[in-house]
Parts: structure tokens; sequence; C-alpha cells
């Protein structure tokens, strides 16, 4: 299902947060929304949550505007995995996903196995089936993190938002998160996550949006977009593009604006490749 | 759009299946344990009847649980009664209403005790320690002096949400204070929380004393200290009707919100996320419990710690899930309030301890042991 924002706007104590964005976000793809800190990228997923309500435009899903649906009904169709998803500590692994299920049950309902059986694909998928029973308190963040998307996938969504999805994870925990998300996509399921590595956006994204301050500065498919000229423009940093030496992507090779190359076999290389791209940042 | 060919990694993740035993241990976990809950809420309504029948029979007068349901049946139109009048009277206007309204009030105060600890995200959040039950009083201590009797629940109302919005206002307000560079979203955090509902219950319970000391004639002392630790006191029918029909026109709708308080523990965003109008449900639960802890303090004063101890200990056996925690801690706190109260009636015969004394000498430690555990887990 393809995500059409026109003139989203969005003001936050006085400040324009998210500044009337027209964008189409392509249906059982993945669309990876870039930018500098506080460029609005979770702000626009919040957005399209309507955890918090554009002060002006409209978002729709196939044509049918989200703002305007009833909450339970909009949230058996968007799912939000928050960047440092909050869950009860006194839960276990397996309540908390089960939480995903709230929009499809009724006041009275109880919980059933179809719901469980829900709950279980989802940790699965996310490859958490291992500590299911565990408590949540016992969680490393990686961990939690896994728990949070499973909750999200246990809404049975349509459209999946996902926040900094490889925050607090390490090298081989980026792949696999990043890898399933695409996974997903590739199943139809239509992912918008918000990331900070341009790398990682380039070798897994099929839809690129790049945001600084609340516009959308630059939309289309990654090796069109994450040009040299447009990371340096935008993060204020010295960029190149590079062919990844392994899987042949694009790789966003960046220095700190006074950088310059250093002697071969100096100990004082330049800024490693791809690293400072803020994986690490955690602001979002 | 086209998924590129290569990936950067062939890792593979959701390929193992869960074994059946996996399985079998899922479908016993806590949140879904509908048949244990059944089981505990059978005994529980069990207990609190024979605990009803039996504090009954305790106090000066000898009674047996025979002459008690007599004298009830009796009353109910079945048969006559076989007790002397002063007997029957014992049961049925002195110790029936009192025990009724202790069941009453503990199922109420445990029940607002577990919504708010759900929607503030507060182990440590009582109706009695985020000086809710201090406002009501204010209330109930002034319409009783001005004569205004029939406004009794009303103004109790009143006064717990005025109390409640000067917690949470300054809680906030604390929160916003300590953060510098005032970045938006304040938090409300447990202990600031709880430190503003200091405050306002020591204004609030001084206004109380002051109200009852500047208007009674004689025994002033025993009447605020009757508000401000809680006593069942004198409660007859009336009180019964007050708190009963709180429980049920404002207890039936928190206890049919139970997936909504389930949904908070994920927080604000995740519950918006998962469907929840957040701002809707927190106004109109914590108007319920102010409007029902209202009715309970005109009552009763200000009995404490209820509202924090039973849900605790229920969440022990059943788990958070508040299907089973909501009805579950309301028939605890019954239970635990008829004998707090039997046990204030009775240890000193023949003064009256007030109820609060005992409810705080248990819950002080509790509340103690909350403090030391939210430390070791965050």
């Amino acid at each position: 299902m393809s995500l059409d924002l026109s003139r989203v706007h969005f003001d936050r104590a006085g400040r324009t947060i998210i500044d009337s964005i027209d964008a189409t976000l392509p249906g059982g793809a993945l669309t990876a929304l870039v930018g500098p800190n506080g460029a609005g990228k979770s702000t626009l997923l919040h957005l399209v949550a309507a955890v918090e309500r554009a002060t002006a435009g409209d978002l729709a899903l196939d044509g049918r505007s989200l703002p305007g649906m009833r909450r339970r009904e909009r949230a058996r169709l968007v799912a939000l995995a928050e960047q440092q998803g909050e869950v009860d500590a006194q839960l276990d692994v397996e309540a908390s996903v089960l939480l995903g299920r709230t929009p499809h049950l009724g006041a009275f309902a109880a919980v059933g196995a179809g719901d469980r059986e829900i709950a279980a694909r989802a940790l699965d998928a996310v490859g958490a089936t291992a500590f299911a029973g565990r408590s949540v308190a016992e969680l490393s963040g990686g961990e939690r993190q896994r728990v949070v998307l499973a909750r999200a996938l246990a809404q049975q969504p349509e459209l999946l938002l996902v926040d900094e999805p490889t925050n607090h994870l390490d090298l081989s925990a980026q792949l696999t998160a990043l890898e399933l998300l695409a996974g997903l996509a590739r199943e139809g399921l239509t992912v918008v996550t918000a990331l900070h590595d341009l790398s990682h956006a380039a070798a897994y994204a099929d839809h690129v949006i790049v945001l600084a301050d609340g516009r959308v500065v630059a939309a289309g498919a990654p090796g069109e977009v994450l040009t040299a000229e447009l990371v340096e423009r935008v993060y204020g940093v010295r960029a190149q593009v590079v062919e990844h030496p392994i899987t042949g992507r694009p790789l966003i090779a960046v220095a700190a604006p006074g950088s310059h190359a250093a002697a071969p076999g100096s100990s004082h290389a330049a800024t490693p490749v791809a690293a400072g791209s803020g994986a690490h940042a955690g602001l979002g | 759009m086209s998924a590129p060919a290569t990936r950067g990694t062939d890792r593979r993740v959701a390929e193992s299946r869960p074994s059946p035993a996996r399985e079998a241990q899922n479908s016993a976990t806590r949140w879904g344990g509908a048949s244990r809950t059944l089981l505990w809420g059978a005994g529980l309504a069990a207990l609190l009847v024979v605990s009803i029948v039996v504090a009954v029979t305790i106090g000066p007068a000898a009674l047996s649980p025979a002459d008690v349901l007599a004298s009830v049946g009796a009353h109910l139109g079945f048969g006559e009664s076989t007790l002397s009048p002063l007997r029957d009277g014992i049961v049925w206007q002195l110790r029936m209403p009192r025990v009724l309204t202790a069941a009453a009030v503990g199922a109420g105060l445990a029940l607002c005790g577990a919504v708010m600890q759900a929607l503030t995200r507060n182990p440590l959040a009582d109706p009695y320690l985020l000086g809710l039950s201090s406002g009501a009083s204010v209330g109930a201590v002034v319409v009783l002096v001005l004569g205004w009797s029939l406004m009794l629940p009303l103004a109790a109302f009143a006064g717990a949400i005025v109390a409640l919005l000067a917690t949470l206002g300054l809680a906030l307000g604390a929160g916003r204070a300590g953060r510098a560079g005032g970045s938006a979203g304040a938090r409300l955090s447990p202990t600031a929380t709880v430190l503003a509902g200091v405050a306002v219950t020591s204004v609030f319970g001084a206004i109380t004393s002051l109200v009852i000391f500047w208007s009674a004639t004689n025994d002033s002392y025993r009447e605020i200290l009757n508000w401000l630790l809680g006593s069942l006191a004198g409660t007859d029918w009336t009180s019964v009707a007050i708190s009963g029909v709180a429980l049920v026109v404002v207890g039936v709708p928190l206890v049919a919100s139970a997936r909504t308080l389930d949904a908070f523990a994920v927080g604000e965003t995740g519950a918006a996320a998962l469907g929840v109008n957040v701002a809707r449900s927190r106004v109109l639960l914590l108007g319920g419990t102010a409007m029902l802890t209202g009715a309970l303090v005109a009552v009763s004063g200000s009995i404490g710690f209820v509202g924090l101890v039973l849900p605790h200990a229920v969440r022990l056996v059943v788990g958070p899930g508040h299907r089973a925690l909501l009805p579950l801690s309301m028939l605890a706190g019954a239970i635990f309030l008829v004998w707090a109260d039997t046990a204030a009636r009775t240890m000193f015969d023949p003064r009256e301890l007030p109820v609060g004394i005992l409810t705080a000498l248990i819950g002080g430690p509790v509340f103690a042991w909350l403090l030391l555990r939210r430390r070791s887990t965050t």
C-alpha cells in the first residue's frame, strides 16, 4: 500500500518541525528516511502513525486518509516500532508482544489461541523466540528492540514504521535488523524506517527520502539520491560515493570538512569509511 | 520497486520454529491464564463472603455465624428472625453496615490504586499517597461543617479532583524545572509525583484539621484523627449506599477499561500507536478514580496504602494483565479492609483504633520494599 503525504505540516510550540511535505512512498517497498538530527524523521513517523496530529495536510494510505480513520482501525493498518520503545519491565516478552493485538481485540474479548499464534510468529520473525518466556527487565537493549519490533508485527499492519532500527545494535545485529525489514518489504509489507547510516540506506532501501529542516531535500532510488554532492550539502561533511567491495552497492564514505587524505600506512588515517555515520549517536 | 539482488549479508533470521515445549509453556504464562484467574476469583469471592459473616460475629456481644445468617435472612425477607431485637440490631444496624462499608471501601481503594499505577506508570501511585484522599477529606469536612450533607460525595469528589490536579501539576512542573533547556514533553517521574503528593497531602490535611478544629465544640481531636487516618467508626447503611453505589457506577467502567490500561504499559506514544485515545482515556480514568476516591473518603476518611499494597500483592500472583488484576485486587482489598477494620475495633476494646493506622503499619513497609525494588530494576 503506497503512502501519500500532501502538504503535511507540523508545528510544535510555535516552531515548524515538518514544513509542508509532499511525498509518495511506494507500497511493498522499504523506504528509508535519512537526514541530520532534528530533520524531522521521527516526527514524520509519528505523524503517519497519528501519534501526533499534523497541523495541516493529509496522509493517505492507498487513498484512504489516515488522520480521518478511527483509532483502532488505523492501528490495524499502521504499526510503529519506536526508537526506544518503552516496555513495562514487569511484562514478560510474550505478554509485551501480545499488546500488539490490542487494536484487534474488543474490550471484553480475551487473548485467544490465534493471537498467541500471531505473537509467536512475530517473535519468530525477529529471531526472538528463544526469549519469549523471559521478563523484559532481563533483556539487553538489542533484544528489547526486537521485542518492540515484534509487537509492531503482531499488529499485522499493512504499513510498518520503524524508527532507528539499528540503534544500540552491534554490527551483525544491525545487518540482521535491516535484512529483516527488507525481507518484510519483499513479502509485500510497506516499510518506512528512519536511518542514520547512509550506506545502510543505500544497501537496503528501495526508496530514499532525504529530510533536512523539516523539508524533503531529495527523494527517489538510493543510487540517484545519495550523491556526494547532496550528502555534503545536507550534512556539511566531505563525502564520496564508492562501490562496496563486497556487495557492489553504493557506499557513502564521509569525513569531517577539514579532513585530508593521510599518507598510506599512517595510523591517523582519515575517518574510516562509513564510520561516524551516526549509528550510535542515538539522538534521532 | 525492485529489491536489490545482493544484500550485505546472507544471514537468515526467523528460521527456527517454536518447539512444542515452548508453546506449552507460553500458553501457561501469565497474560492469558484465564482459568487460573477464575479460580482465584472464585476463591477470593468465597473468602470475602466468609470474612463478612465471621467479621460480623466478632465483637463484645458474642454472636455465631448462624445468628448472622438468621438476621440477614430475616431482613431480606426469608423467614422470621430468631434473635432478640437487641442482638438483631447489633447485627443489622451496627456491625453489618460497617463490615459492608469496609468491604466496599477496600475494594474501591484497591481498584483506584491499580488504575492509577497503570495510568501514571508509577508503581507507587495510590489515592492516599498522591493526595486525592486528603483533598476529598477537605471537601467532605467542609460540607459537613456547613450542614449540607447531601452534597457530601460531590464535595469529596471535587476535593479529590483539585488535589489530583495539584499533585500532577506540581510533579509536571518539577519535571520541567529539573530539565535544563526545557525540552518538549515533560514526563511524570514517579518520585516527583510522590513528593508532590506529600506536599498536597500536608496542605489539605492541615486544612481538614483547621476546619474541624474551628467548627467542633468538644471532641475535635478524635474527629481530626478519624479523617486524617481513616476510620469506619459510625458507618451506617447510608455509608454502605454511598460507597456501594460509587463502586458499581464508577468501578464497572474502570474494570471494563482493562485493555486500555494494559496498553499504557508501552508508554504514551506506544499506546497511541496501538489505537488508544491516550488523552481522553487518561482524563476519564483518572476522573473516575477521583470520583470513586471521593465517595469512599466521604464515608471513611483517608485510609492509606490499601490501593498500594493489594494491587502489588495480586500482581505477584496473576501478573500485570489488568483483566485479572482489577477484579482480583478489588476482592483482595475488600477482604483486607474487612479484617483490618475488625482488628481496629476489637484490639483495644472498648476504645477504637482508626483503621488507617493498621493499614499504614502494613503499607509503609510495602512502600519501602517497592522503593528498593524499583532501584534494583532501573
